[in-house]
């Protein structure tokens, strides 16, 4: 017989503030995880992990998901896998670049949790190095909050509908990693050659229907981990170099980690944690960072309940912009713990206003009217407004195509359009999605504050 | 993090005859010529925090240790109790000469961190242990004094009085009682750094494992100034059963059930 675990979860998020599209400001939620473990003999065994999740507001968030399901034959100096899995792979704490066997759970906040991943892998030492290789069956689609999820952008992310180009190996996956040590230098080196996990979005151009819709294609990504111990610094830095169909792009992010032992006299000891990222892309609508500065620090109150702290903010040093957030944990009783959760969000670029944008209407209005062809100007103007801006390289080539296709009264675009100032304001926050300055702006007016219950068993 | 594991075993000594006139580093140099020469060692071990009101929270552990004479020693440590903890692994890597690497596992996430090494001074997992206090204490770093022999317990105990040579120390002096007969670590007392008592550790029931190995089946830290104590109840402990260095890698951390 087997050995189950787990934990149940009631979680409480409340928002101060209704958002720019919600009016709802509290979200009671239930979670479970189970988890069983059976030894099939002294080298195999059978890990299961399921996870669920129902949200009362929030019906994107309502989901199951086999976190891991696993045959694990292990050996001396190997393991193999296969089934449903979760890795892990990085350095950083912050920004976590070069980590995407696994999709992330964004429906989980804070973004520690994994949705699992179809895989077979075998690890092994080669001499002192680590060597992992493994065989990815398809992607999961990242999740976005629906219609009643707070923390979303003005146009959905289409929970039906996404496209793929997988490329010659299909929905196969493949990726490799290395491991090594130099003396106080840990080195680990990965290339991986699969779909994305984070896609790029094109706009669906249905005006009476509008959504964003998430694009995955197949890439090569090649990762560099290093993480060196200078007396009590850790330094780190992850670097990564993908290319894909549309573009190519490096992305480093690189820290350090310092530990003061003891602070006050106490039995406290507080963390550090100092890390940058830069991308050399323009448009990145999936991953939130890509010119940021992070500090956080982290208290650990070394008590029996295994308090801990960690409070922390994110700054782009491109815009104005910036987040906190502070974490509290600790265990209470044999089998409980609680969480705090919070984030406040601070947008301080000037925020997009629709009267400066009267083209938008201009276009619409031409369009009711059936004044075809729109008179160029028109459509100079609205390009004019997106100059290049766009949520993805792709999407700006569509938007050339179509724009043409509608200044001539082409494509059936409108064809269930009932309110034309309602056309007006899509363009408007697909201009505003697009446009990297107003990221906080568009995520959510204040913050958050979320509290979680454990129950572990 | 050997000296995680040797906590015991840093306390006893061989059963050597004494000598008679005897120096206060001596006796402590013989007291830890126990805790040399075994290859490796399994230790269960249960740890009982005991608050100011009494109320109690219990850890397991299960700690892992490897010497290679002149190489690498490891040692891991895997928490299995509570099971909210279970599976969390430290794993640590001396290489002489070196200063030594730490990996953290976390089942949670699967992922194993490199962290850097636990400050001396800092509380382990909430317990009335510091770091310093588990650790392999070179005698270089310490002066020692024979205070006086004197009965404890039901045996006759050497006092030894310890001052540390750095600042590095949360302690400004360290009174130990150590018997006459088998150099055991009886009991010990831990001076703050304004030479107030700090905390009183006591050890009970020795055994004698593998023929040569003392080691109690209790230790109790208790702080005498915030009325909290911490007991150790070593609850199995095999020496020399033959590990392999594959125990303690990162695979191993990963597939430790």
């Amino acid at each position: 017989m087997g050995e189950f675990s787990g934990w149940l979860n009631a979680e409480t998020r409340y928002y101060p503030d209704t958002g720019e599209n919600v009016e709802e400001k509290t979200y009671p939620s239930a979670a479970f995880q189970l988890n069983y473990s059976q030894n099939l003999s002294d080298n195999d065994q059978l890990i299961v992990g399921l996870f669920g999740r129902a949200d009362s507001k929030d019906d994107e968030r309502n989901y199951l998901d086999a976190r891991e399901f696993l045959w694990l034959h292990y050996g001396d100096s190997y393991q193999f896998r296969a089934g449903v899995g979760q890795v892990s792979w990085g350095v950083n704490e912050l920004f976590k670049i070069t980590d995407l066997i696994n999709q992330k759970d964004r429906a989980e906040l804070p973004l520690q949790r994994k949705l699992g991943q179809p895989m077979a892998s075998v690890s092994f030492y080669w001499g002192d190095d680590l060597i992992e290789l493994y065989t990815l069956y398809d992607v999961r689609p990242a999740w976005f909050p629906g219609e009643d999820g707070r923390m979303r952008y003005p146009i959905l992310v289409d929970p039906d509908n996404e496209e793929y180009d997988r490329g010659k190996s299909g929905r196969w996956d493949f990726a490799a990693r290395w491991k090594t040590r130099l003396g106080d230098l840990d080195i680990g080196l990965s290339h991986f050659y699969g779909v994305t996990r984070d896609p790029y979005f094109i706009f669906n151009y249905d005006f009476a229907d509008p959504y964003l819709i998430p694009v995955y294609e197949k890439v090569n990504q090649s990762s560099l981990e290093l993480v060196y111990s200078w007396q009590d610094v850790l330094l780190k830095l992850e670097a990564t170099y993908q290319t894909g169909s549309i573009e190519q792009f490096e992305s480093v992010a690189a820290g350090m980690e310092y530990t003061f032992g003891g602070i006050f006299e106490s039995d406290f000891d507080l963390s550090w944690y100092v890390e940058a990222i830069w991308d050399s892309r323009d448009q990145i609508y999936a991953t939130l960072f890509d010119h940021d500065v992070g500090v956080a620090a982290r208290l650990a109150l070394n008590d029996a309940r295994d308090s801990n702290l960690i409070l922390g903010v994110v700054a782009d040093y491109k815009y104005n912009e910036a987040f906190g957030y502070l974490f509290w944990t600790n265990n209470f009783g044999e089998n409980w713990s609680l969480n705090v959760t919070g984030q406040y969000f601070m947008a301080n670029e000037p925020r997009l206003d629709p009267r400066d944008y009267v083209q938008f209407q201009e276009l619409a209005d031409n369009v009711e009217a059936g004044n075809y062809p729109i008179p160029q100007a028109i459509i100079d103007s609205v390009l004019e407004a997106f100059d290049g801006t766009t949520i993805s390289k792709k999407q700006y080539e569509i938007m050339l195509e179509r724009l043409e296709e509608i200044q001539l009264g082409q494509g059936d675009y409108f064809d269930n359009v009932d309110n034309y100032s309602g056309v007006a304001q899509t363009i408007f926050d697909l201009l505003r999605i697009s446009d990297n300055s107003q990221k906080m702006n568009l995520i959510e007016r204040d913050g958050y504050i979320q509290i979680d219950v454990f129950y572990h068993f | 993090m050997l000296r995680l594991f040797t906590f015991v075993l840093t306390m006893c000594l061989a059963n050597v005859l004494m000598a008679e006139t005897m120096t206060g580093l001596e006796v402590i140099e013989k007291a830890k010529q126990n805790g040399k020469g075994f290859k490796d060692l399994v230790h269960e071990v249960k740890m009982l925090l005991v608050d100011e009101s009494g109320d109690i929270t219990e850890r397991e552990m299960l700690m892992k240790a490897m010497t290679q004479p002149g190489e690498e020693s490891y040692s891991m440590l895997i928490f299995t109790a509570p099971q909210r903890e279970k599976g969390i692994s430290l794993l640590t890597v001396s290489v002489q000469g070196e200063s030594d690497k730490q990996y953290l596992y976390l089942p949670s996430s699967r992922r194993v961190k490199r962290i850097t090494s636990s400050n001396k001074g800092s509380s382990f997992r909430g317990s009335e242990f510091t770091f310093e206090d588990l650790s392999d204490q070179k005698t270089e770093d310490y002066r020692f004094e024979l205070v006086q022999q004197e009965p404890c317990a039901d045996q006759a105990c050497y006092v030894v009085d310890r001052f540390p040579k750095s600042d590095e120390s949360s302690y400004s002096k360290t009174r130990m009682w150590v018997d006459t007969e088998f150099f055991r670590l009886i009991k010990a007392d831990f001076f703050d750094r304004d030479n107030k008592l700090l905390k009183t550790m006591q050890t009970s029931g020795y055994e004698l494992v593998e023929g040569q190995y003392w080691n109690p089946k209790e230790v109790v830290m208790a702080n005498t100034q915030t009325g909290k104590s911490t007991k150790m109840v070593s609850l199995s402990l095999k020496m020399n059963s033959g590990l392999r260095d594959s125990e303690f890698t990162e695979l191993a951390m990963r597939n430790w059930r």
